[in-house]
């Protein structure tokens, strides 16, 4: 395994401490030295993103940090992946695995989905975000698609939380809910709720969703366990 | 005391008979309850007020709050402005697509008039109208306007609108400031029209969203502006976001009675906040009032009014509206716990 020189590592140290701070100019300008000393795109994302990240959801869970702060965390994300997506076509290696994620059909709710979304970006997952009031249909198609290693539903409101168990029948009835982990969230879910509709993992917020989905698949791998 | 003073009574921040009972008016679990599709309620005034009375009658030892309202959900602030909305048959309207995609159109934004923009004159005149029919016994009591933070969320949608208060404050200060006076404007209109209005609600989930920096900077301003008005009305704030780290700036806004989630935890609230503001909450709609057992049911309103009623100044009450499927007799063991518990002097509970 090649070894990190002295430059990534104060690369990486650098980009961890400014998308903490959200500092949004400082991050881009690491992100962009990083592509220019031609660190691999998963490597600036693992290595220097995402443990800025982890500390984000710490700052969240010591209220620290609120949703306004994850919202902007969440922006700076999607700006760096502007900057990392071009690179990442010539090398998916790295990838932790893929995870499909919508808010359920007639639910419109996104702020707690995007900060998903992004966080899991930030861990090194390959995200691919259907939206909001997402057709079940849409859900099947697109993991037919793409086979993802997991699927997030989020709900917040009762009327659209059975929608969830919806999009897991006609998973079951196509054959591919065995192949792939399903995570539901959203203010509405509940643990029992989510063993109810046979789901896989309940969260009850973006940070908890990307330390299970994590955790799971260096399980799968025989890494650490949960 | 009847339950309507009992509950005046309590917002007063004093010790009713016996704790009351409130329910925010919900369409959807109205429509349901009368056996109509929620479309009718919102496209008829008739269907409004008979779905209204029926509920209000069924259940008379609670205060529906605001009660008698021309409820248009939540489309009415935003199609002033130019929304554009949606109307599921089976479900509530809602706004769709976010119309100030471009943040420098919001330079330009113009506060609405509540006679010709949007919903709002079809409220103005379904208030006529439910004011006109309302049996003896049943009077049309608040206006009601959404707050900023709700509003501005819709129009810029919710993420990028918490980005601009970042990224491009003077932006969000300015489209925070439209939507402030909008409020009052709307608020002032339907009181225009209201005979004998006694408050004004003011529903605002988001402002919670914000870290105690950003709400101190946006929020206590906007909602000083908008509490400060209004001498004389009764002023109820709804927000069933957890509220945890702005509770100390909430209560210098200037509302009377606060109605807060199960995100929020009671006691901390009581705590915090509850020698000045007349608490409403927070039994979990869904997980215990949709889903509960007749058990977990009393001993959650038994917990709440061990907890919020000591010394007066609260209204058991849901973190929000009924949900649509809630069952009529989860209800009535609500009803049957506050008389059960909540004779005063309510016997104190710690959490």
């Amino acid at each position: 395994m090649k070894r990190r020189s002295r430059l990534e590592d104060e690369i990486f140290k650098k980009l961890s401490l400014k998308i903490e701070a959200l500092d949004i100019e400082g991050t881009l300008e690491e992100v962009e030295r990083a592509l220019s000393e031609k660190i691999p795109p998963y490597e600036i994302l693992r290595q220097g993103l995402s443990p800025g990240m982890d500390r984000i959801g710490q700052r969240y869970e010591r209220n620290e940090y609120f949703l306004s702060e994850l919202a902007l965390a969440s922006h700076i994300m999607k700006r760096t992946m502007d900057l990392l997506n071009p690179y990442f076509e010539a090398s998916k290696k790295g990838c932790l695995g893929r995870f499909l994620i919508g808010t359920v059909k007639g639910d419109l709710h996104d702020i707690g989905k995007n900060i998903v979304s992004t966080m899991l970006t930030g861990a090194g997952f390959e995200v691919y975000d259907l939206g909001i009031d997402v057709p079940d249909e849409k859900f099947l198609k697109k993991a037919l698609e793409i086979q993802p290693d997991f699927i997030g539903m989020s709900s917040l409101l009762t009327t659209t939380m059975l929608n969830m168990k919806s999009v897991i029948k006609l998973l079951q009835e196509d054959g591919i809910r065995d192949k792939l982990k399903i995570f539901v969230g959203g203010a509405v879910v509940t643990q029992s709720f989510a063993d109810e509709i046979g789901a896989d993992f309940y969260a009850k917020d973006a940070i908890e969703c990307t330390q299970k989905a994590r955790n799971w698949i260096e399980m799968k791998k025989g890494g650490t366990s949960l | 005391m009847e339950p309507l003073e009992r509950f005046l009574t309590a917002a007063r921040m004093e010790e009713p008979d016996e704790v009351p009972i409130a329910l925010l008016t919900s369409a959807r679990f109205f429509s349901r309850l009368y056996g109509i599709k929620i479309f009718r309620f919102f496209h008829d005034p008739k269907m409004m007020l008979e779905a209204t009375l029926h509920t209000m009658e069924r259940f008379p030892d609670i205060v529906f709050f605001p009660g008698l309202w021309a409820d248009y959900g939540i489309v009415v602030e935003p199609s002033a402005f130019g929304s554009r909305m949606y109307w599921p048959v089976d479900f509530v309207p809602y706004v769709k697509g976010d119309l100030l995609k471009n943040p420098e159109e919001i330079r330009d934004l113009e506060i609405p008039d509540p006679k010709t923009d949007g919903l709002m004159p079809f409220v103005l005149e379904s208030i006529h109208y439910i004011q006109k029919r309302a049996p003896k016994g049943f009077k049309y009591l608040y206006a009601v306007a959404r707050g900023p933070f709700q509003v501005a969320s819709y129009m810029r949608g919710p993420t990028e609108f918490l980005v601009d208060l970042r990224v491009r404050p003077d932006v969000a200060q300015r489209l925070i400031d439209v939507c402030t006076e909008t409020t009052v404007e709307w608020l002032k209109a339907q009181l225009e029209v209201i005979d004998d209005p006694i408050g004004i609600f003011v529903p605002d989930d988001v402002a919670s969203f914000l870290s105690p920096g950003l709400f101190e900077k946006f929020g206590l301003p906007a909602y000083k502006r908008i509490f400060s008005e209004f001498d004389g009305l009764l002023k109820v704030y709804h927000n069933d976001a957890d509220s945890t780290h702005i509770l100390h700036l909430l209560s210098q806004c200037g509302f009377h009675v606060f109605n807060f989630s199960p995100a929020t935890d009671i006691g901390v609230v009581k705590e915090w906040i509850g020698q000045k503001v007349c608490l409403m909450g927070n039994v979990d709609p869904v997980n215990v009032m949709l889903r509960g057992t007749p058990e977990t049911i009393e001993e959650e309103c038994k917990r709440c009014i061990q907890i919020g009623g000591p010394g007066g100044g609260y209204i058991l009450s849901l973190g929000g509206g009924p949900s649509m499927e809630t069952p009529e007799e989860n209800i009535e063991i609500m009803i049957r716990a506050a008389k059960k518990y909540g004779r005063y002097p309510v016997e104190t509970s710690r959490r």
